[in-house]
């Protein structure tokens, strides 16, 4: 049984808020020294936690828009790490569309994997192009502090699901119990 | 949960693969056509920037100013110390103070003597720093001068003590300042003792190491460090920082500008001194050309 498409609109738009809202919090001149360690990429987060929980939601236009965004502002290459998490993203929906739910751990690894994947991919592919590459030790960091992230997001992604179901849904509806 | 797992994917249909295929196609696209034209990608993000970021951190004033609060209040707690600090400092200043009056009115009568005119085009523009860059690995902040206010790419931003970076985009409202830590920064700088030309190459580090210098041994930790202002396009004579020495005896720059909370900056208004192309005119008065007699 498939959602109203009004709720997959609305479930879009504040995947969209929250991406945009993040990406901009980060941009706050808060302190204008380089950071000691590079804080976890929290949209790849997000988006892999959606994408594993409701992938039709996750439109691919969706997640090419939120991420365009994101490299607008932070200053990245435009279109590279859009790519590489579509990519990443196309591979996650692939791998959970008709299964049953998996033991939180697997996902958990499986995640971390793909992530890891990415950005590497990511690396090399700045490597290739003869762009600057950001420093290693840093940027395993990032990529350690991503996968420790990413329950968290998980986690807070079902909270918002279950209150957003109490809220939208008559109670009579049986679907909510699961 | 609300969903089937059982039903056939969307984007497992033809259709769905297609779109996907075209989205893969476009994004590449989007980051060879950056790679090989920057410059009018760097536009459109500016573009996207000078919409979005004036008006969020309008929105989000109430956040950074509770941050700063917060911070402040963090400063209580050691308040005696850094009052004791204080004193002390005050006492030494007092002493420079004395030094520097002495100083002034030497200088002022020395100008006086030589007749020095400064240059009058050195005016500056004050902005707000609206926004860092959001990303571990790149050091800019975003101001809300731009366009209209006059700002053009290759001008100096000050923070009112020492050189912090320099303008790299200009939006209609707003600029973008590459600071000194930056990877992509260079800035050709010399050593005031010395003369010595050297650049600073910034590294995402607080303390961006000085390079290509011709010889470092006589570069002393404590050197103030200048801006040369080699290739035209940079103001010269703005100070930088001081040299410093790491336990490997690599020479870094101690920067002067407080980089800990960049608030205000000024940019530094500057025009390319004009060039003297010829030697000739300068000596006399041009003659005609000799007509064609016989």
């Amino acid at each position: 049984m498939q959602d109203p498409p009004l709720r997959v609109f609305r479930l879009q738009l504040t995947y969209l808020a929250i991406v945009a809202l993040v990406v901009l919090v980060q941009t706050l001149p808060l302190q204008s020294l380089p950071y000691p360690f590079a804080p976890a990429d929290v949209p790849l987060a997000i988006t892999f936690a959606w994408i594993i929980r409701r992938p039709d939601v996750m439109s691919p236009i969706l997640i090419t828009l939120a991420f365009l965004f994101a490299d607008a502002i932070l200053q990245r290459p435009p279109g590279l790490w859009t790519l590489i998490v579509l990519c990443a993203s196309i591979f996650l929906r692939m791998r959970t569309r008709g299964r049953k739910e998996v033991l939180f751990l697997y996902e958990w690894f499986i995640v971390s994997l793909v992530m890891g994947v990415s950005f590497l991919v990511h690396y090399f592919a700045l490597m290739f192009t003869f762009l600057p590459v950001p420093d290693v030790k840093q940027y395993i960091v990032q990529v350690l502090l991503s996968i420790l992230i990413y329950p968290i997001c998980k986690w807070l992604f079902r909270l918002m699901l279950r209150f957003a179901l109490t809220q939208t849904l008559h109670p009579s509806a049986p679907r909510t119990t699961r | 949960m609300a969903r089937d797992r059982n039903t056939p994917d969307r984007y497992s249909t033809a259709l769905g693969r297609l779109m996907l295929g075209a989205l893969v196609v476009m994004l590449l696209g989007l980051f060879l056509l950056w790679r090989i034209d920057s410059p009018r990608i760097e536009r459109l993000r500016m573009e996207i920037t000078d919409r979005v970021i004036p008006n969020f951190s309008a929105i989000m004033a109430p956040v950074t100013s509770a941050a700063n609060i917060l911070r402040s209040a963090r400063s209580y707690t050691r308040i005696y110390q850094q009052n004791q600090e204080l004193r002390r400092e005050l006492q030494q200043m007092k002493a420079w103070k004395e030094a520097a009056l002495q100083r002034e009115q030497e200088n002022a009568r020395l100008l006086d003597l030589n007749n020095v005119r400064l240059d009058p085009k050195f005016t500056k523009i004050t902005g707000v720093v609206l926004a860092d860059s959001g990303s571990p690995f790149r050091q800019t902040v975003l101001l809300n001068v731009g366009r209209r206010d006059g700002i053009v790419d290759g001008w100096a931003a000050i923070d009112g003590i020492g050189l912090v970076g320099r303008i790299a985009g200009v939006g209609e409202r707003t600029s973008r300042v590459i600071l000194l830590t930056d990877t992509s920064s260079r800035i050709a700088v010399s050593i005031e003792s010395n003369g010595q030309r050297a650049m600073i190459v910034g590294d995402n580090t607080s303390r961006p190491p000085l390079e290509f210098l011709e010889t470092p041994e006589t570069v002393r930790p404590g050197d103030r460090v200048v801006t040369s202002g080699d290739g035209g396009v940079f103001p010269s004579g703005l100070l930088v920082g001081q040299v410093t020495q790491t336990q490997s005896g690599r020479l870094r720059v101690r920067l002067a500008a407080d980089m800990q909370r960049l608030e205000f900056l000024r940019v530094v208004r500057h025009q390319p001194r004009e060039a003297i192309p010829t030697a000739g005119d300068l000596v006399g008065v041009q003659l005609p050309e000799p007509r064609g007699e016989p």
